[in-house]
């Protein structure tokens, strides 16, 4: 099973490094995030959140410390750095492009444009 | 497990507390689902289970998780550690730089211990660890004839040379040679060419020596054919490259052409490859066929020596077991010639550095010893900064710094000044490899192989490794354990505890042994070079030039032409300005053979055949005598009416005359031909015994016949001078060549130069010991002296309240003495132990004394002792200049 087949490779790492944008939160905050702005169709499996957050901290791109939450328990917080910010937004401009093109392309009606 | 951990307050091991971390950061996730799922309705349990289902495979995203952890982990450690190296690196090249004058002489003292090192190393690398320069050179061996069973005299009787009978049949019986070639000296003088004569140096080979036996092949034409030993065969010759550049401008043409040594012509069949390194007993020009026809009757004339090739797997060890059954069968067979007599078969590299190696060595040894007192001298040095250093090390380890962190940096700093000691040690190894080989006695084997090269360097490098960690561990250590609290609670100025001054102690005594034993090394080895000089030679080198000839047979082939000839030179010789007396020798004393016979006194029973008493026999003219100062004790010495027409006469030495004459040998005849064709000769006169076959050997039975009754067409004359030898050399020059033109002079030299060169290994060994320890006992010296000198500058306030109670500076001095001096004896007693453990190594350098020489031990003793003294002084006297005011104002 794992995460929905129809996601995209690399689609649960920006959305990941998106969830972080407004502030540092922990692997649940982030869970939840991506639960409600995606309805809850992206993310099958909420475990899959921590290898993908862990792989985003050896590459640098989010850095992480130990926090109280919002009910005073110790929770991992994320953060993103520098370099996962700027890797968010030339993704997310590609990410654009290519949606854009796959979305003209579905919505053709002649063969010719 | 963590719960036990957690009682015991045991740190947790990296990998526990990365899955406690990771189940941390799970349980957290499931806990807040299970908690929103309740919020939502969802009874507890239910909660839980739905919160695991969405998670997925907890076990498996653990292990992931864990493992991504980790990798991290791993990363992150060796980017630190690269991270610390460097920086350590950085601060020890700063701290070397903040205290220039400490860093310089570190630096120095281990450059110099290194470069001597390496040195000497490269010396015993080039001449006894690298193989020499033949294919296979493991399977190469000498073969000599063993003597030491018999009752004649031989200049080394394990070491003596073949007959051509004895010689085949080691080399077709022994079945573990595959290979075998005799050979020959041969100095033959070069004419015809541009630029005079020349005398050459080489040998005749009997055949297969240079493909067979060496594996080497000729660069131009061939090697010998099998039919060219023959008597009655063609004269041939190949060519060394060297003497084909020089001689013949490398003439591609050069194959075929004739040329004429000793005015014989040879032809030119054959030169060989340049990078071809003849084995010095071949000599390096030309080369000729041994043509000989051996015969039974020769089995007793040793004029050959051997070298083999064993087959492939065959030991030298197996090769003399064989040849030591084959001695046996020919000593039955042929007991007159072989009766005790024996095989020795010795690898060839060991055969031509034996001499050398015990003197390497023992050198090697030495150098090694001076490098260990550099490395205490620098660890003494690094200890008294290390504790003056314990404020800062104090701070860092308050600060955090683990022990193996301030472990790492000292450590640094130790192979930083190792290696800068050690580039600079590379630098003085090439001057002093250099240094060695020229002034390496003359006839020191393979000295052409030695180099400083990637071996060596790897050596250096090594070497300055050891040296780094040797001299940095101990200080490193202590330092790194000095408990920090105590420093600064002291106010950081001094990390000087008992122990760290128990160390220096330590290391001074060592320093101070190990250089005694040097010192003791040293001793001895002067002790017997001075006996060496001091022995009576029995004539008188001093203003004497000797001039070596090799007649021509082809131009001066009888008696006659070859009396003429010195004759006619030693009268021209002796009207030169400045020469005062003219005579000749077959063989100068020291300097090599001439041959030797066997002898029978008239009227004495004849010994057994093969038993005869031997002798070395020389053909004098009649003014030798006087020109050497060689003292006729009684009878009368040869003049020049004991010519080819008068009366045979002999003179004998005075062994001679007390073991076969009784003391009483003027008178007596004997005969030095076969008993089947007796000349007699009659003893005229008794010379002194005289040191003939080197300054250590025991004095010989020897004979001197006049040169007129038994010309050869060999002869060494000397002539004495009233003015400087040297200055004489170009007018006797002059006068040869006006005698004759193409007459090379072989050696021209003042004979003082024989004797120097005879002593020549013991001179460079015992200059050299000897520099080593002056060296170790100048690095001790300063060693002690620093030690004592901080110990001093740590206890001024000690002393300020002494000098305050009225010790007078007498009392404060003694203090000082005694206590360094107690340093020094501990060294020196605990080096006498050790230097009479170890001396019996350079025993086969001694000559006349033990290696437990009392004197020696006991000079050298006093020596350590009153350098002690002198380096302590100057300290003890500062201690009694202490103002107590102020030292004790300043706490």
């Amino acid at each position: 099973m794992g995460q929905n087949p129809n996601l995209v490779r690399g689609t649960l790492d920006l959305l990941i490094l998106k969830s972080l944008t407004w502030e540092p939160r922990h692997g649940y905050g982030i869970s939840e995030w991506i639960e409600q702005v995606t309805d809850g169709s992206l993310l099958m499996e909420e475990g899959t959140l921590y290898p993908a957050l862990h792989r985003l901290r050896g590459k640098g791109m989010v850095e992480s410390e130990w926090g109280l939450s919002e009910n005073n328990r110790r929770a991992k917080y994320y953060r993103l750095t520098p370099q996962g910010t700027r890797y968010l937004e030339a993704e997310a401009a590609s990410w654009a492009r290519y949606t854009d093109a796959v979305a003209r392309a579905l919505a053709m009606e002649t063969p010719e444009p | 497990m963590s719960r036990r951990r957690r009682l015991f307050r045991l740190p947790p091991p990296r990998d526990a507390a990365i899955r406690d971390e990771v189940d941390e950061e799970i349980r957290f996730h499931l806990e807040q689902r299970a908690a929103r799922l309740e919020r939502e309705g969802m009874n507890p349990s239910d909660a839980r289970d739905e919160a695991e289902r969405r998670f997925g495979d907890v076990a498996r995203i653990s292990d992931d998780v864990e493992e991504l952890m980790r990798r991290r982990e791993r990363t992150m450690r060796n980017a630190d550690r690269i991270d610390d190296t460097r920086r350590d690196l950085a601060f020890a090249i700063r701290q070397i730089a903040y205290s220039p004058v400490f860093s310089s002489v570190a630096v120095l003292t281990i450059a110099l211990a290194i470069g001597a090192t390496t040195a000497i190393f490269s010396v015993v690398d080039g001449i006894m660890l690298r193989p020499l320069p033949y294919d296979e050179p493991e399977e190469l061996v000498m073969v000599w004839m063993d003597y030491t069973r018999r009752d004649v005299v031989l200049p080394d009787k394990r070491r003596e040379w073949l007959s051509w009978p004895n010689f085949v049949d080691f080399r077709d019986q022994v079945d573990a040679v595959q290979h075998a070639s005799a050979f020959q000296g041969w100095n033959p003088t070069l004419t015809g060419i541009d630029g005079g004569a020349q005398r050459l140096n080489g040998g005749f080979v009997s055949r297969g020596m240079f493909s067979d036996v060496l594996g080497v092949e000729p660069a131009l034409g061939r090697e010998f054919l099998p039919e060219e030993d023959r008597p009655d065969a063609e004269p041939v010759v190949v060519i060394s490259d060297g003497l084909w550049r020089r001689a013949f401008a490398a003439d591609p043409d050069i194959l075929d052409r004739t040329i004429r040594l000793n005015d014989v012509p040879f032809r030119i069949i054959g030169v060989m490859p340049p990078d071809f390194r003849p084995p010095a007993f071949l000599g390096t020009d030309v080369w000729a066929t041994l043509q000989f026809e051996g015969s039974e009757q020769s089995r007793g004339s040793i004029f050959l020596r051997a070298v083999a090739r064993l087959h492939d797997g065959a030991t030298p060890e197996l090769a003399q077991s064989q040849a030591t059954q084959l001695a046996l069968r020919l000593e039955e067979a042929y007991p007159e010639a072989n009766i005790d007599t024996g095989f020795n078969v010795y690898p060839l590299q060991f055969d031509m550095v034996q001499q050398a190696s015990t003197a390497l060595w023992v050198l090697l040894g030495a150098v090694g010893f001076v490098l260990m007192i550099a490395c205490v001298n620098v660890a003494n040095l690094l200890l008294a900064r290390g504790a003056s250093r314990g404020g800062e090390l104090a701070v860092r380890t308050a600060l955090g710094a683990g022990h193996g962190r301030i472990l790492a940096q000292l450590m640094t700093e130790s192979v930083v000044l190792a290696a800068i000691g050690g580039l600079l040690g590379v630098a003085i190894a090439f001057l002093g490899t250099d240094l060695l080989v020229r002034l390496a006695p003359a006839g020191t084997p393979l000295l052409d192989q030695v180099a400083v090269d990637g071996r060596i360097l790897g050596f250096a490098g090594l070497v300055t490794l050891a040296t780094g960690a040797l001299f940095g561990i101990l200080p490193a250590v202590r330092a790194a354990r000095t408990d920090p609290a105590g420093v600064l609670r002291e106010g950081g100025r001094s990390g000087a505890t008992a122990g760290s001054a128990r160390l220096r102690n330590a290391l001074v005594v060592g320093q101070v042994a190990l250089a005694l034993v040097l010192l003791v090394g040293a001793g001895l080895l002067v002790r017997s070079f001075q006996n060496l000089q001091a022995v009576d030679l029995g004539f008188d080198p001093d203003d004497v030039l000797a001039a070596q000839f090799q007649l021509p047979n082809a131009r001066y082939p009888d008696a006659a032409a070859r009396t003429t000839f010195f004759g006619e030179l030693e009268r021209r010789l002796a009207t030169l300005p400045g020469v005062t007396s003219v005579g000749s020798i077959t063989a100068l004393p020291l300097a090599g053979a001439d041959g030797d016979t066997n002898f029978y006194v008239e009227g004495a029973p004849l010994p057994e055949r093969g038993l005869e008493p031997s002798v070395w026999l020389r053909r004098v003219t009649p003014g030798y005598f006087e020109t050497v100062d060689l003292e006729i004790v009684s009878g009368r010495a040869f003049t020049a009416a004991d010519d080819a027409e008068a009366t045979r006469v002999i003179i004998v030495n005075e062994t001679l005359e007390r073991d076969y004459f009784d003391g009483q040998a003027v008178g007596k005849r004997l005969n030095v031909n076969s008993m089947e064709n007796p000349v007699w000769r009659e003893v005229v006169g008794v010379a002194r015994d005289i040191k003939n076959f080197g300054i250590r050997a025991e004095s010989r039975n020897a004979m001197y016949l006049p040169f007129a009754q038994a010309p050869t067409g060999f002869l060494f004359t000397a002539v004495e001078t009233s003015v400087e030898p040297q200055s004489m050399m170009n007018a006797v020059r002059a006068e040869v060549a006006e005698l004759d033109p193409d007459i090379a002079l072989g050696q021209l030299q003042p004979m003082e130069e024989l004797v120097s060169t005879s002593l020549a290994v013991d001179r460079f060994t015992t200059s050299l010991l000897g520099g080593f320890a002056l060296v170790a006992l100048l690095l001790a010296v300063v060693g002690l002296y620093g030690v004592v000198s901080y110990s001093v500058s740590t206890r001024l306030r000690e002393m300020g309240v002494r000098i305050a109670l009225g010790a007078p500076g007498s009392d404060i001095r003694r203090l000082v003495l005694r206590w360094a001096l107690g340093l020094a004896a501990g060294g020196i007693v605990i080096g006498a132990v050790g230097a009479a453990a170890i001396s019996r190594l350079v025993e086969g350098l001694l000559f006349e004394v033990a290696p437990t020489d009392v004197t020696t031990f006991a000079l050298v003793a006093v020596l350590m002792a009153g350098a002690a003294l002198v380096s302590s002084l100057v300290p003890a006297i500062r201690a009694t200049r202490v103002d107590p005011i102020r030292v004790l104002k300043a706490e």
